[in-house]
Parts: C-alpha cells; sequence; structure tokens
C-alpha cells in the first residue's frame, strides 16, 4: 500500500476579501504524478506556493509525509544568477544536498534536460525555454520526493514539451510529482490523477481517465467542467 | 560553486566591485595629490603625514555610499521573485544573510585597510613625520571602525527588510546614515536662532541645542571615531582633536552614548529583520 506524501485538508487563503483558495482538499501517493488543471487566477500557483512554504495558510492543514527539505519546487519562470554558467548554477543548486549528491551529477542533471550544450554558457543569455529546462535540472539534482512544477512546459517548443513530459514520466518511478499546467494534452499524457480547480475551488479530483466518458474526450470534460465559470 | 563565492563574482564581474575598489585608490590618489600640492605651495612649512590620511578617509565618503548601495542591493534579493524562490528553496534566511553580511564586511574592511596602508606608507615616504601617529589609538580606532561596520550592515539589513524594492530601502539607509546628521547641521543652527541662541560659541552648541542633543545620542556618529586612526603625539599632548572640522577634547568615550545606542539598537534591528524576511510571503 502505497504511503501519502502529502495530505491537504481544507486549506484556504485569503488576501483580504479575496478568496485565492477555497477549502481545497488533496491527498498525494508516493511515486505518482499529479496535475493541477485550471484557467489563470484559479489559484494553482499559491497552493503550490503554500506547499513549498513560500506563503502561509490562512486556514487548512498540510501534513507531509516526508521532511520539508525533500520538497523542491520550480516556478513557472525560474529565474538564476545570469553571471553563472549552467553549471555553475546547478552546482549550487547542489549545494545543500552535496553529501549526498556526487558533483558529477550536476552534468548528469544538465544532460537529462537537454542542456549539455550550454552547459558551460552564461545564463544570462538563456531563452526562456532554456531557463525553464535549467530551472528543472536545479530541481531534480537534489533527488527531491516532492516536486512541485509551476507550468513546466509554458515557455517550451514541442521538443522541450516532449523532453520536459519525458522526465516527469520517469521521476514517477522515484518521487512524487504536483504539477500545474494549462495544457490539457499534458496531463492526459503523464498524470495519475487529477484535480480541476477554478477561483480556488475543486471542481473535480481523480484520476484521469475518471473525469472524461465514451462521448467526451479528457480536453472537452474539463473544458465544460470549467465553463460556468470561465475559459481555460 | 557556494553562495560567498556568487557573492563575490556578482561584485567583481560588473562594474560594482571594481567602482568601490577605485573608489579607495581615488581616496587615496586624491589625498596624497592634494597634500603634494598643499606641500609645495607652504614653502618651509611640510605638511605632517597625518593630514594626508585624515583627508583618505574624508574622501573615502564615495566608497562608504556605495558600499551602502551594493550592501542593500545585495540583501534585496526578494526584488527579484524567482531569483529569491531558487534561493529560498535550498539555503535557509541565516545562510544567506550571513554569507552577505559578513562577504561584505569582510571585503570592505579589508579594502579599507589594504588602501589605508598604502596611503599610510606613502604619506609617511612623501610627507613630514616628525608629529607621528599614535598605534595604540590607531588600534582603538580601527576597533570602533570594526564595530561601526557591523552595526551599519545590521542597520542595512534593517532597511532592507522594511521595503521589498532596492530603491526605497537604499533612500531609507542613506536617510538613515547620512541624512540625519546633515539634517542636524541645518537645523541646529536654525533652532538657536529660533530660541534667540546664535551667540552661543560653536563648541557649546552641543549642550546648549536640543538637536545637537539628540544627534549626541544618534548610533551613526560613532563613525566620528575613524578621528582615532589618526591621533599623534602632539594632539595627545594638547588632549585636543579635530572632527568634523571642530576641535574636541581627546577622549576615548567622546562617542559613547551613540556607542551604546548601536549596541543595544543592533540586536533589534536584526530580529526585525530576520522576522521579516522568513515571514514575507514570496
Amino acid at each position: 500500500m502505497p504511503s501519502n506524501v502529502l495530505k491537504i485538508s481544507n486549506l484556504t487563503k485569503k488576501y483580504g476579501g479575496f478568496v485565492a483558495v477555497d477549502g481545497f482538499n488533496l491527498e498525494l501517493q508516493q511515486g505518482t504524478v499529479h496535475g493541477l488543471v485550471g484557467p489563470n487566477g484559479a489559484g494553482k500557483s499559491t497552493m503550490l506556493s503554500i506547499i513549498s512554504g513560500l506563503r502561509r495558510k490562512t486556514s487548512g492543514e498540510i501534513t507531509f509525509g516526508l521532511p520539508q527539505k525533500e520538497v523542491m519546487l520550480m516556478p513557472d519562470t525560474p529565474d538564476f544568477f545570469g553571471f553563472l554558467t549552467a553549471r555553475q548554477v546547478v552546482e549550487l543548486a547542489r549545494l545543500p544536498f552535496a553529501e549526498d549528491i556526487p558533483k558529477e551529477n550536476v552534468e548528469k542533471a544538465i544532460f537529462d534536460v537537454g542542456l549539455l550544450d550550454a552547459i558551460d554558457k552564461k545564463v544570462d543569455g538563456f531563452s526562456r525555454g532554456m531557463k525553464q529546462r535549467l530551472g528543472l535540472a536545479t530541481t531534480i539534482i537534489g533527488h527531491p520526493n516532492l516536486i512541485l512544477l509551476d507550468e513546466p512546459c509554458s515557455a517550451l517548443d514541442p521538443i522541450g514539451r516532449h523532453d520536459v513530459l519525458e522526465i516527469v514520466t520517469k521521476l514517477k518511478k522515484r518521487a512524487t510529482v504536483l504539477f500545474s499546467t494549462h495544457i490539457l494534452s499534458d496531463v492526459e499524457t503523464v498524470c495519475d490523477s487529477v484535480t480541476v480547480v477554478d477561483h480556488g475551488r475543486t471542481l473535480y479530483e481523480g484520476a484521469v481517465s475518471g473525469i472524461s466518458n465514451n462521448e467526451k474526450s479528457f480536453e472537452e470534460s474539463v473544458i465544460e467542467l470549467l465553463r460556468p465559470s470561465g475559459v481555460l | 560553486m557556494n553562495l560567498w563565492k556568487v557573492e563575490l563574482i556578482l561584485l567583481f564581474r560588473s562594474w560594482r566591485g571594481w567602482t568601490l575598489v577605485s573608489l579607495y585608490f581615488l581616496a587615496s590618489i586624491l589625498s596624497v595629490v592634494t597634500n603634494y600640492f598643499i606641500d609645495k605651495a607652504n614653502e618651509g612649512e611640510l605638511v605632517p603625514y597625518a593630514d594626508v590620511i585624515e583627508m583618505y578617509l574624508l574622501f573615502t565618503m564615495p566608497a562608504v555610499i556605495l558600499f551602502i548601495g551594493l550592501v542593500v542591493s545585495s540583501m534585496s534579493f526578494d526584488a527579484n521573485q524567482n531569483l529569491s524562490i531558487f534561493l529560498r528553496m535550498r539555503f535557509s534566511f541565516g545562510k544567506i544573510l550571513l554569507t552577505k553580511l559578513v562577504t561584505y564586511v569582510l571585503l570592505n574592511e579589508a579594502l579599507f585597510l589594504f588602501i589605508f596602508a598604502i596611503t599610510f606608507i606613502s604619506s609617511m615616504v612623501m610627507f613630514d613625520t616628525v608629529d607621528s601617529i599614535s598605534m595604540k589609538w590607531f588600534l582603538f580606532g580601527f576597533l570602533f571602525n570594526i564595530l561601526n561596520s557591523i552595526f551599519w550592515v545590521c542597520l542595512i539589513t534593517f532597511t532592507s527588510a522594511v521595503f521589498k524594492s532596492t530603491v526605497a530601502s537604499l533612500l531609507l539607509a542613506l536617510a538613515l546614515i547620512i541624512g540625519f546628521p546633515i539634517l542636524v547641521g541645518i537645523a541646529t543652527p536654525l533652532e538657536l536662532l529660533a530660541r534667540g541662541l546664535w551667540e552661543t560659541p560653536e563648541s557649546e552648541w552641543d549642550n546648549v541645542s536640543y538637536v545637537a542633543k539628540i544627534n549626541n545620542w544618534w548610533p551613526t556618529t560613532i563613525s566620528d571615531t575613524d578621528n582615532f586612526l589618526t591621533v599623534t603625539k602632539s594632539e595627545i599632548k594638547a588632549e585636543t582633536i579635530m572632527v568634523n572640522f571642530e576641535e574636541v577634547v581627546l577622549d576615548p568615550w567622546f562617542r559613547l552614548k551613540p556607542f551604546m545606542v548601536s549596541l543595544f539598537l543592533a540586536p533589534f534591528l536584526w530580529l526585525y529583520a530576520w522576522r521579516t524576511y522568513s515571514r514575507r510571503e514570496i
């Protein structure tokens, strides 16, 4: 029986009178990939920020089944010291885990995200897509057990997207991944389960296959769920 | 790669670090060159080397202002949200803040002292050394210089914690460190004028003016103890030194009040900064 890595009960986040997250519930099991789908402003990034400890919750419970240092977040537009090379950035990201992660893994992580050609180039000259790949390398270098990816494919070309999804699929075997996205086909490709959110509220939570039926595709089913309050 | 290396690369791969180094060197060169011409102009009367070093201390002001700007800019890492996420997800606040503080304090002290030594040696070669500088007072002054730097960094950490924006933090830091003493310089004579005490001798202003009395407790005035770095044998004999173009009694504790205030304030400033940084939402 797989153990719970993360359990969220009735999570709420308010900014004054505005409710960004409204009674969110989630249970993640070891080794699964869970998608968080919703339109802009649905509260996806806020949820990931709260889980990673970068923002405080207004109410609710978050219980981790692992040490918090094993949680790692990659923001939607990762940024680094532009004067460092890709190698130096990943070396810096390895530093807190230096006892367990050998230096040789730096090159491997950069290879995994397809940036080996630019390994000794300064980050200043990187495109947004390259920064997103580098962000992924800095995220996986410490071998975290719970990986929070905030729209990891948003700035990537089709090949980049394919590579990232492949990495996420590989991660499935050794880590739990919670990733938010606009791209519904990505959820279908890599996720075991999905939560559809809008205005901070959960509209659906369950298996990816459970949302659609014989008549409608996954994409059509999600859009139908969201249509009363907005569109993707 | 580690955090302190990142700070040093950040400084020395751009104009920042090199401008700081250049400003210290410029202060040294200007003080020597200026006194060389004064020496030439005053035929017969040689310029004491202590005057050259005093001028060096005065001319380091632009470097000090730049140093404040660099520390504020470095401390305002939350201004770049995504970079801040990269750091905060991997390093504790303690590690981030302490690395920055230790790097900047050590670098500034090393630069100040190294170029001070160059100025000292060149002025000993070029100018009059009859009235020598007291090593005892120099060491005492240097101790205060380090303590002053530590307090300034605590203050800058505080101002950087108040605002996320670099510009707002920098303006607050400059207002507290430099702006307040300038304000006192203007407000003190105005106060005396308003109270009909304009005739008071300047040496008595500190005892008569309320504004000046407040300034006597203002913690950043401990930087006046930099004057201990150049106390000469004749000043020891006369028991007076020049501070801000004003003659004062040579007393090791003449800035005891602001020193006490800084000792009291520093932990609170640090705690406030710590609390604000650690509670700040990204």
